[in-house]
């Protein structure tokens, strides 16, 4: 079953000599369960495709269908809402929200939504991620692997159709993008968890099911 | 050891870090503008007026000479210490309807001395006359010098010819009182030798600049030199009023306000300062980590003060002259202003570097790790846990939470604000708490609304028959009182007996002063007012005793206040000449007794013994409401037909309070507005700073699921927390003062008629504009906030 299916989708910054199509086209297609890694230099277009699957961005044409709903038909709260509840973020610096505590970020997006948070399933998650101890923790007070696997969390707390991660090892050492890849690969497994990750590593990308590689805009392969 | 000369490099980071921060340059330029423009204003307006009241009086008379023989005159006239002496007699007033005719007889010097302007030349024949131009603008004449006019002096209408024309360079505020200037022959004519008073007005010689104690002890010098008595010389109040210098008591004032007003910028320069460095950490770690020393940080942050103070400290100062030279053109004087100018600006640009030595000391402490740890939305959260594992997380939560993540931000903006709202809370309780009217009857027109007295404005000071003359053929007598009873409308009528004595003070010095007299039924009520002694009025009938009123009056004036037990001696002017007596004190008060003029109080009864006439100096008339226009219009036509007699409305006198007492509003609630002005742009900069600060943080919370109504009820729930904590100080510190404030005026400095209401109005107004000031900056920064994509605010920091 297909849970996110792209057609022509394009993005082009500026006019004449200045423009810049930052994606051209794409076509892509996941479906359900699968862990898709996007790979791609830097300024390819992999991370403006990914803020248009997040629906963060409005695509210039084409459009972007998740689980059955076309993004560009919503407007700006609609989005919102569609995005907590059906997608989950990571992002190269974690971007946890500095005066929550470790919990209180994990089920933020389910709070925003004035949902009452699963907690068996928070529970497993958090034991899953290694994080029971830090619960009661400010972000601040954890290593850069540790607010990571928070983040995970997060994105993983609303059951969330897809999770689309932005190289989500970007700033961890060797070690930590490790055992961060083994929980992501983990999450996949175990929750049947939808993940587009984006990165420029192929080694890293190796992990996923499939590897899809963007070049000027285009996907190649 | 050898060091670089890294000014330059220090000041060039100054100034591209000045160009990096537009908006809070805008704030502190303003803030150091309105602050340094108030203190300017205040001290060159205070001064303007002084200026303009000595270059009023300059060229003036300083003293008035009374019983000066002919010949002493001439001698006067020649003294080279002198610069003039003038001669000058009233000669007498006559009344019509509308206005009233002073016919009198002044020399050139007098005229001169006066300061008043004149064309043609004085009259010398019998018939001749010098007039008020505006006197002919009145009866709607128009007649050129050499010219003739019928006029009534009081003597019959006769015809005069007209030899010129003068003007007061002050017309006394009753401007249909015209006066007419009559010769010598004239004076001669209507009065006998015996009836002419004369007073001649001396200035003394270069004495531009004296100071009022040395030109007092010239005028006394020279008086003794002619033989003219200490008792006869009466120097002019005005004139030395104007010389003296500004008193302590508005000095202290001044230097209040400006306290408070350089207290209050301070605090916004700070917090802005503090808000934009604490904002900066990363950027001064990462200057720190390349090799600033912390010095040159604290430098960096030092010439931003002073270029910020460079635009704003001559922009208010410059606004400032505008204004004084404006509303006191003729104040204006270039030294002193040059002078208060520089004056103003050392004490701004101190405030200036007082405010920003803990901005400056945070930024150099600031450590080269910290740059990488720091993000501005972390502030200075040092917890590294919750309390509480699991809050509920909602707008209103977040808002709350982010208030108080950087407690010390929030409670700088909050006393700012909560100063100003606090100062408008005493300045309101304070306006509305002076009851107008109880203000204008104060103790002396506590009856009616109505008084019609005896008119002495004629008589001159040296006279002490004036008085007794007009009572020995009372007009105020029972007929009269029947006859106003008798209009409609009138309810009662109170009489005041009073008349004027010369009193021996205890330095010497022989003063005039009024004796009221009192009834045994006021005695009781006026025991309750008394400082010291008792008021029984069998006991002052028998023992002559004397009730002195207001004796710090006496203190101010004579410099000892009366006690109980002390001697008064008082010469008293009446039909077979003066009488004087001895009194005992035998009770004191610090107030005025209610409706009673005098200085001090005997029984009535004594009073007619001494006089052996009637003194009734005042009928207090108490009218209908519905009725005051119908009888004022009889009592006027009362006063027109007699002379003597004078009517004061008690609505000419709520009038005169009340635009005495706006005029006082408006400059307290200038500095009100001004103060308020410094904690909006606090607020502003607060409420802007705290949203920009946390671009990113905002778009990670909208990108995971924050919409925007969520967003903007939590950013309208993070200003209105400092509205409700402004409100909370306001209605709570603010009433608590504003009711002292009220309390204490009240009880230590006289201010009987306060009565403390709470300024509802004000108060209602206050909230709603802080509100809507608010609730539109929150709105404004948000949709700018909103401007920028999701993704460029999610980038911001990457």
């Amino acid at each position: 079953m297909s849970i996110l299916k792209t057609s022509e989708l394009k993005k082009y910054y500026g006019v004449g000599a200045n423009l810049v199509k930052a994606l051209d086209g794409v076509a892509l297609n996941v479906e359900a369960g699968e862990f898709v890694a996007i790979v791609g230099t830097s300024g390819s277009g992999k991370s403006t495709l990914l803020h248009m699957l997040g629906g963060l961005d409005n695509p210039t044409s084409g459009s972007v269908e998740m689980d059955g709903k076309e993004l560009s038909r919503m407007n700006d709260d609609q989005l919102t809402i569609f995005r907590r509840r059906n997608i989950g973020f990571i992002f190269q610096n974690y971007n946890l929200v500095p005066i929550l505590n470790v919990y209180e970020n994990i089920v933020l997006p389910i709070e925003l939504d004035g949902k009452k948070p699963d907690k068996a399933f928070i529970d497993k998650v958090v034991r899953m991620l290694g994080l029971a101890e830090k619960l009661d923790n400010l972000p601040n007070n954890l290593s850069g692997g540790q607010q990571q696997r928070v983040a995970i969390a997060r994105a993983l707390a609303t059951k969330p159709a897809i999770i689309l991660a932005d190289e989500p090892t970007g700033n961890l050492d060797n070690k930590t993008s490790q055992e961060v890849l083994g929980l992501l690969k983990m999450t996949s497994q175990q929750f049947h968890q939808t993940i587009v990750m984006i990165t420029h590593n192929n080694q890293i990308a190796q992990l996923a099911d499939r590897i899809v590689r963007i070049e000027d805009g285009r996907i190649v392969a | 050891m050898f060091q670089n000369n890294n000014g330059a490099v220090v000041k060039h980071l100054a100034k591209s870090s000045l160009k990096a921060n537009r908006r809070r340059n805008i704030f502190i330029v303003l803030t150091i503008a309105v602050s340094s423009c108030l203190m300017a204003t205040m001290v060159l307006l205070a001064m303007g007026f002084k200026q303009e009241k000595i270059n009023d009086i300059d060229g003036q008379f300083q003293a008035s000479l009374l019983n000066v023989s002919d010949s002493t005159l001439d001698a006067l006239k020649c003294d080279p210490d002198l610069e003039g002496a003038g001669e000058y007699c009233s000669i007498g007033k006559k009344d019509f309807s509308g206005y009233t005719l002073n016919s009198i007889y002044m020399d050139k010097d007098t005229l001169k001395l006066s300061k008043s302007s004149w064309e043609g030349a004085l009259p010398k024949e019998q018939n001749e006359v010098m007039l008020e131009k505006a006197y002919l603008t009145e009866v709607g004449k128009s007649i050129g010098i050499g010219g003739t006019v019928l006029l009534d002096l009081g003597d019959g209408e006769k015809e005069y010819r007209v030899t010129g024309f003068f003007q007061y360079k002050s017309k006394s505020t009753d401007a249909s009182n015209y006066s007419v200037i009559c010769s010598n022959a004239y004076l001669k004519s209507r009065l006998s030798t015996d009836e002419i008073s004369k007073i001649v007005y001396i200035r003394i010689a270069n004495s531009s600049g004296m100071s009022s104690q040395a030109l007092e002890n010239a005028i006394f010098n020279v008086a003794e030199r002619h033989g003219i008595s200490p008792s006869n010389v009466a120097t002019s109040a005005l004139y030395f009023n104007a010389i003296k210098p500004i008193d302590a008591s508005s000095l202290l004032i001044t230097i209040g306000v400006a306290v408070m007003v350089a207290f209050a910028s301070a605090l916004v320069i700070y917090s802005i300062f503090y808000i934009s460095v604490t904002g900066k950490v990363r950027e001064y770690g990462q200057l720190r980590t390349i090799g600033t020393t912390q010095k040159q940080i604290k430098k960096i942050v030092f010439w931003e003060g002073c270029h910020l103070s460079a635009t704003g400290i001559p922009l208010g100062i410059l606004v400032s002259c505008v204004i004084a030279f404006l509303a006191v053109p003729k104040g204006w004087n270039s030294a002193t202003t040059l002078g208060v100018c520089l004056a103003v600006a050392i004490i701004t640009f101190i405030v200036v570097i007082f405010a920003i030595r803990r901005p400056m000391k945070i930024a150099a402490g600031t450590s080269p790790v910290e740059a990488i740890r720091y993000s501005a939305a972390s502030d200075s959260t040092k917890a590294i846990k919750t309390k509480k594992l699991h809050r509920k997380i909602t707008p209103i939560r977040l808002a709350l939470m982010n208030f108080s993540r950087n407690r010390k931000k929030s409670i700088l903006t909050l006393i700012s604000l909560g100063f100003s709202g606090i100062l408008l809370m005493c300045a309101a309780s304070f306006s509305n708490s002076v009851p107008i009217e109880g203000m204008a009857r104060g103790d002396l027109f506590t009856y009616g609304q109505f008084h019609l007295s005896l008119s002495y404005e004629n008589s001159d000071n040296s006279d002490g028959y004036a008085v007794s003359r007009i009572q020995q053929n009372n007009p105020l007598d029972e007929a009269l009182k029947q006859r106003i009873l008798s209009i409609d409308g009138v309810t009662g009528i109170q009489t005041e007996e009073l008349t004027k004595v010369h009193y021996s003070a205890p330095n010497g010095s022989r003063e005039e002063a009024w004796v009221s007299g009192f009834l045994e039924s006021e005695a009781n009520s006026f025991n309750s007012s008394l400082k010291s002694g008792t008021c029984d009025y069998d006991t002052c009938r028998k023992q002559n005793g004397i009730i002195a009123a207001v004796a710090s009056t006496f203190k101010k004036v004579y410099g000892q206040e009366p006690a109980v037990g002390d001697k008064i001696n008082l010469e008293f002017y009446t039909a077979k000449g003066i009488v004087k007596k001895e009194f005992t004190v035998l009770g004191v008060t610090d107030n005025r007794f209610k409706d009673k003029d005098g200085d001090f109080l005997i029984p009535e009864e004594n009073l007619h013994d001494i006089m052996g006439t009637d003194c009734t100096g005042q009928f207090a008339i108490a009218v209908d409401s519905g009725e005051k226009s119908n009888v004022e219009s009889a009592l006027r036509s009362i006063t027109a037909s007699n002379s003597s007699l004078e009517l004061e409305t008690l609505d000419s006198i709520i009038a005169e309070t009340r635009s005495q007492m706006q005029t006082f509003f408006a400059v307290v609630y200038t500095i009100v507005l001004v103060i308020a002005f410094f904690g909006i742009i606090n607020l502003v900069n607060t409420i802007v700073t705290n949203i920009l600060a946390r671009k990113q943080e905002i778009g990670v919370l909208q990108a995971i699921g924050l919409s925007n109504k969520q967003l903007n009820q939590m950013l309208q729930i993070e200003g209105l927390l400092y509205t409700l904590g402004t409100i909370a100080a306001t209605l709570t510190v603010g009433t608590g003062l504003g009711w002292l404030l009220c309390e204490t005026l009240r009880r230590y400095a006289k201010a009987a008629y306060m009565e403390y209401r709470f300024p509802i109005l004000q108060v209602s107004v206050f909230i709603a504009v802080f509100l809507i000031i608010q609730i539109a900056i929150s709105y404004f920064s948000s949709s700018r906030l909103k401007k920028q994509s999701l993704i460029d605010r999610m980038r911001e920091t990457e």
